[in-house]
């Protein structure tokens, strides 16, 4: 059965709108999860089984990883640290906010992404073009998520975003290392989600200190 | 050893260093971190090593890598030593930036060459941000990081060998430039260098120094070979933001005072460093660019230290600087004008230039009192520190004495 291509683009443009304007504490865990579920289709029908089944392990350990690393963080006794959610600076005011840029962001991706598409060539042994949508469309949200960045939790979403578009670019190049690139690729997502919800726990730890001293 | 038991002792040593110094508050043994990544990789199996730009799945350090980590881990004890506090996460983030390192180095997988990098500089800019929550820091985590992202970017279209036509090249050399130039704060993208080394501790801003810039610069060595179709864009993009930073560097370190003085140079050197990686004489590069490393491998403890550190011992540190025989930076920087001559005359007067603002910048800083009270954390030093300085300043004139037997000894033959 052949794959609407149509189908595999506007999941992974979906992906890519959802991991752009996620915030808060669970954004990289949400995002990760996104970006996962939105490249699966795509990294099917290019790589098969096995492809499918790195991206998803990738997603899903991601998920695990944060919040056990949130969890233990609670119960450490390690120094109270930044808060990964918090901005690093001030915004000044402005007419439209951090999330606005974002989307506007998501919306340039996809002219940027379509000419890559459908103008660049990848191949290690046959070339082909047109397959690396999906791909380019997270890659770029991701790229932009790091330019805006103003907090650690983007620029650790902007990491997972970019590792697994570039791990599924690769993998539509082919060649004999697809599948081994695509997984180097994909263990940056979970290390990423670790380390924010480690952040994310010894920060509410500190927190959740000062209000029981408060009480 | 192979790469990934190297890797696992540079990680192992920098998390059980932190656990020692924060269980034992002695921080002499933040020094476990580098010593022991420092050994792993004296005894790691060395064989030649292949550009990322050519796609190859050999993970293999070669000898001039191997070097540069030995090296940079013996710059970076120096820097603990010199170090006034540690909490110990020091190092923690020496451990997983030379483990980052080494892959970086030793892959020839874009992919994983990218990735390595990407975490690296991500772990490196969390950790900034926690110290100094600022706009600077904040740069040093977009930029940088992004940079990364483009080498990604770069290798689904890799290798661009036969590859002739159609925009395939020029979108893969644009990305890798792009990051490398991100990577090694060049001109246009160095902004947030400039901001974050002058204002944090030297402990600090030392693993970008001596493990991740040092290690972009190396592999970038090897991209030209990798990339024959485009080759040409790459080299212009290299060798025009390269001279670049080589001359803003150098005209912003005769203004600039004490760290930020330094930190000006530093990026100057490296942007002379990435111009002549753009020339087609990867030969020249390649040396000239690794006894620059080797001596601000000497050096930048020293000079990134709060001031105080020895009058007499740092100023002689800026005339180690200044470019002018027996200086360690005479002749890294003779070698690499020997291949941006062979460019044009624009290329040869804006090197000279760069080459002359540096002389003038560090007899300037070496003048007696110069730089007196101009730095954070005006200390004063004891009498172990002064002579590490010293036995720093001293190493740096003896790679200036016999550059090409230190070279050989550090980088092999």
């Amino acid at each position: 059965m052949g794959v609407s291509e149509p189908l595999v683009s506007t999941i992974a443009v979906v992906a890519g709108v959802v991991a752009l304007a996620v915030d808060g504490r669970q954004a990289v865990s949400i995002a990760v999860v996104a970006v996962g579920l939105g490249l699966a289709p795509s990294v099917a029908s290019v790589g098969g089984g096995e492809a499918l089944l790195v991206v998803l392990a990738s997603a899903a350990l991601a998920a695990v990883a944060g919040v056990t690393a949130r969890a233990v963080a609670r119960r450490a006794r390690w120094d109270a640290g930044l808060d990964p959610t918090v901005p690093v600076i001030a915004p000044r005011q402005q007419l439209f906010g951090p999330r606005s840029v974002r989307v506007f962001a998501a919306a340039i991706s996809l002219p940027a992404a379509s000419w890559v598409s459908f103008n660049v060539p990848v191949g290690a042994v046959a070339v082909v073009q047109g397959l690396l949508f999906p791909a380019a469309y997270i890659w770029t949200c991701g790229a932009l998520r790091l330019v805006v960045a103003r907090t650690v939790a983007d620029l650790a979403v902007g990491a997972t975003m970019v590792a697994f578009g570039g791990g599924a670019a690769w993998l539509v190049r082919g060649g004999g290392d697809a599948i081994t690139g695509l997984a180097i690729a994909s263990s940056l997502p979970p290390l990423a989600a670790a380390a924010a919800g480690w952040l994310t726990g010894r920060h509410s730890r500190r927190a959740s200190a000062a209000g029981a001293r408060a009480a | 050893m192979n790469v990934y038991a190297v890797a696992s002792v540079w990680l192992g040593g920098g998390l059980g260093a932190t656990v020692l110094v924060r269980t034992t508050r002695l921080k002499l043994l933040a020094t476990v971190a580098p010593f022991a990544g420092a050994l792993a990789t004296a005894f790691a199996a060395v064989g030649p090593h292949l550009s990322p730009a050519l796609t190859g799945d050999a993970l293999t350090i070669d000898r001039a890598g191997q070097g540069l980590l030995i090296a940079a881990a013996g710059s970076f004890t120096l820097a603990i030593l010199l170090a006034r506090r540690l909490d110990g996460s020091e190092a923690a983030i020496c451990g997983l930036v030379g483990a980052a390192t080494v892959f970086a180095l030793a892959a020839s997988s874009p992919v994983l060459w990218s990735i390595v990098l990407l975490a690296g500089m991500g772990a490196l800019a969390v950790r900034w941000i926690a110290i100094s929550p600022s706009r600077a820091t904040l740069a040093g985590g977009r930029v940088p990081t992004t940079g990364a992202a483009a080498l990604l970017a770069a290798s689904p279209f890799l290798p661009v060998v036969g590859v002739i036509t159609g925009p395939r090249p020029a979108i893969a050399a644009g990305l890798l430039a792009g990051g490398i130039v991100a990577l090694l704060a060049l001109i246009p993208m160095g902004g947030w260098a400039t901001a974050v080394l002058p204002a944090l501790r030297g402990i600090d801003v030392a693993p970008w120094v001596v493990f991740l810039a040092p290690a972009v610069l190396l592999t970038a060595e090897r991209i030209p070979a990798g990339t024959p179709a485009a080759g040409d864009a790459f080299g212009r993009v290299m060798l025009s933001a390269g001279l670049a930073s080589a001359v803003w560097g150098s005209f912003q370190a005769v203004r600039a005072q004490g760290r930020a003085r330094y930190v000006r140079m530093l990026l100057a050197d490296l942007g002379l460093s990435a111009a002549a990686i753009g020339t087609a004489h990867p030969g020249l590069a390649l040396t000239g660019g690794l006894l620059i490393l080797l001596t601000h491998f000497a050096l930048a403890p020293v000079m990134l230290a709060p001031v105080g550190a020895g009058d007499r011992s740092r100023r002689l540190a800026w005339v180690a600087l200044a470019g002018v025989p027996p200086t360690p930076t005479f002749w890294g920087r003779f070698v690499l004008l020997e291949a941006i001559f062979q460019v044009g005359s624009g290329e040869i007067v804006a090197s000279l230039l760069s080459v002359g603002l540096l002389f003038f910048a560090a007899v300037m800083a070496a003048l007696p009192r110069a730089e007196h009270g101009r730095d954070i954390g005006d200390a004063s030093y004891g009498g172990g520190r002064r002579v590490l300085v010293w036995v720093a300043v001293l190493a740096a004139f003896a790679i200036g004495a016999a550059p090409a037997a230190a070279s050989a000894v550090v980088f092999g033959g």
